[in-house]
């Protein structure tokens, strides 16, 4: 069984990356699509390092805040094409967040590729979510007129439809770290470059949701392996959600809390279907930032 | 489908953050819209996110904290 699928990922999309500058002879694309693969990069990177020698959770948290450099470096150097600040939110339009946005910059990377990273718990279920993803950036990048999106999103559709069937369950092949690190780390850095800072951020509701259930049970950055309870328990290979109090929480407990017991099969499914509603927000987020873009 | 109530319940939370982070920023920037000095704006700015971060954490905690409790009471009972 091979445990870095991230090597496959990775490699899938930087093909895609070469590919995608010799059809577009764009410099601005050039500039964002580089900036946006050596970021996601250096988090592919991170997640190598850590399936091959683990990492703690502050250590993983903390490296894969370096991928922010290729972002600054590239607003230092090309600031006409790579703007950072004043983001666009639905309703309300170009919001006044300069100084705010610069103090969460480190995260906006590092926070959607740690958010991947811990929901990539069962078979199929960053693949899925993700193939799901991009279909709803494919349709935000027709609604916004957007390039830069539109070649994304097709690199991501691409290269996960040819690898989910393998992550699929009964998986032959593993993420790993490397390959959630990437994934996330790539649609944090097309958030920022993209300047779709909020389409992105309901993508990843159901990410955020199951994060900070994780991190306010847990009580910050643990390797599983540091926490004594489990918040699943595993009979005759049915999942169920743990009935031990101390247990912490995390969206998978809180599914089989109210679903009832289940297989994997059912709940890799089950999150599939499940990103189709941020899914379909983040198609009316671009619908609603059309008229201020 | 079996797991229906769960994904109803779990759409409907990821509903609700999406309106409330909208909510959240729109009220942030009103505040911060009738601030005429940059630097006190990002300072209130700042310190309303933080403070709203903060609030959800709570809530969450408080909320995770009642659910355990549930399933605690459910254990102890015959």
């Amino acid at each position: 069984m091979a445990h870095s699928g991230g090597i496959i990922i990775a490699a899938s999309m930087f093909a895609a990356y070469l590919a995608a500058l010799l059809v577009y002879h764009k410099a601005s694309i050039t500039v964002q699509m580089t900036t946006i693969i050596a970021s996601a990069l250096i988090c592919f990177l991170v997640g190598l390092y850590d399936d091959i020698k683990i990492l703690g959770g502050k250590e993983k948290t903390l490296l894969t805040i370096l991928s922010i450099i290729p972002i600054i470096a590239a607003y230092f150097f090309f600031p006409t094409i790579v703007s950072l600040g004043r983001p666009v939110i639905p309703l309300i339009g170009r919001i006044r967040l300069t100084i705010v946005y610069w103090a969460i910059l480190p995260l906006a990377v590092a926070g959607p590729a740690n958010l991947v990273n811990m929901l990539d718990i069962y078979n199929g279920v960053t693949p899925g979510m993700m193939l799901v993803a991009a279909a709803a950036l494919l349709a935000s990048s027709l609604i916004l007129s957007s390039d830069l999106l539109f070649i994304s999103s097709l690199m991501l559709i691409a290269t996960l439809l040819a690898y989910y069937p393998f992550n699929a369950y009964p998986s032959k092949v593993f993420n790993g770290d490397s390959g959630s690190l990437f994934l996330g780390g790539f649609l944090g850095a097309l958030a920022v470059v993209g300047k779709i800072e909020f389409i992105v951020l309901t993508l990843l509701i159901p990410h955020l949701i199951n994060g900070i259930m994780v991190l306010v049970s847990f009580g910050g950055f643990k390797e599983h392996r540091q926490v004594k309870g489990r918040p699943i328990e595993v009979k005759d290979g049915v999942l169920m959600a743990s009935h031990d109090p101390n247990a912490p929480w995390s969206l998978t407990r809180f599914i089989l809390y109210i679903g009832g017991p289940a297989h994997e099969k059912e709940l890799s499914h089950f999150y599939i279907l499940l990103e189709l509603v941020p899914a379909i927000l983040a198609v009316i987020t671009a619908l609603l930032m059309r008229v201020y873009v | 489908m079996r797991f229906a109530r769960a994904y109803l319940a779990i759409s409907s939370l990821i509903l609700f953050t999406w309106i409330t982070l909208i909510l959240i920023i729109k009220s942030i920037e009103a505040i911060i819209a009738v601030i005429p000095s940059s630097l006190l704006r990002s300072i209130v700015g700042l310190s309303l996110y933080g403070t709203w971060g903060l609030i959800i954490i709570a809530s969450i905690k408080i909320m995770l904290n009642k659910l355990s409790a549930i399933i605690s009471e459910k254990k102890s009972s015959p």
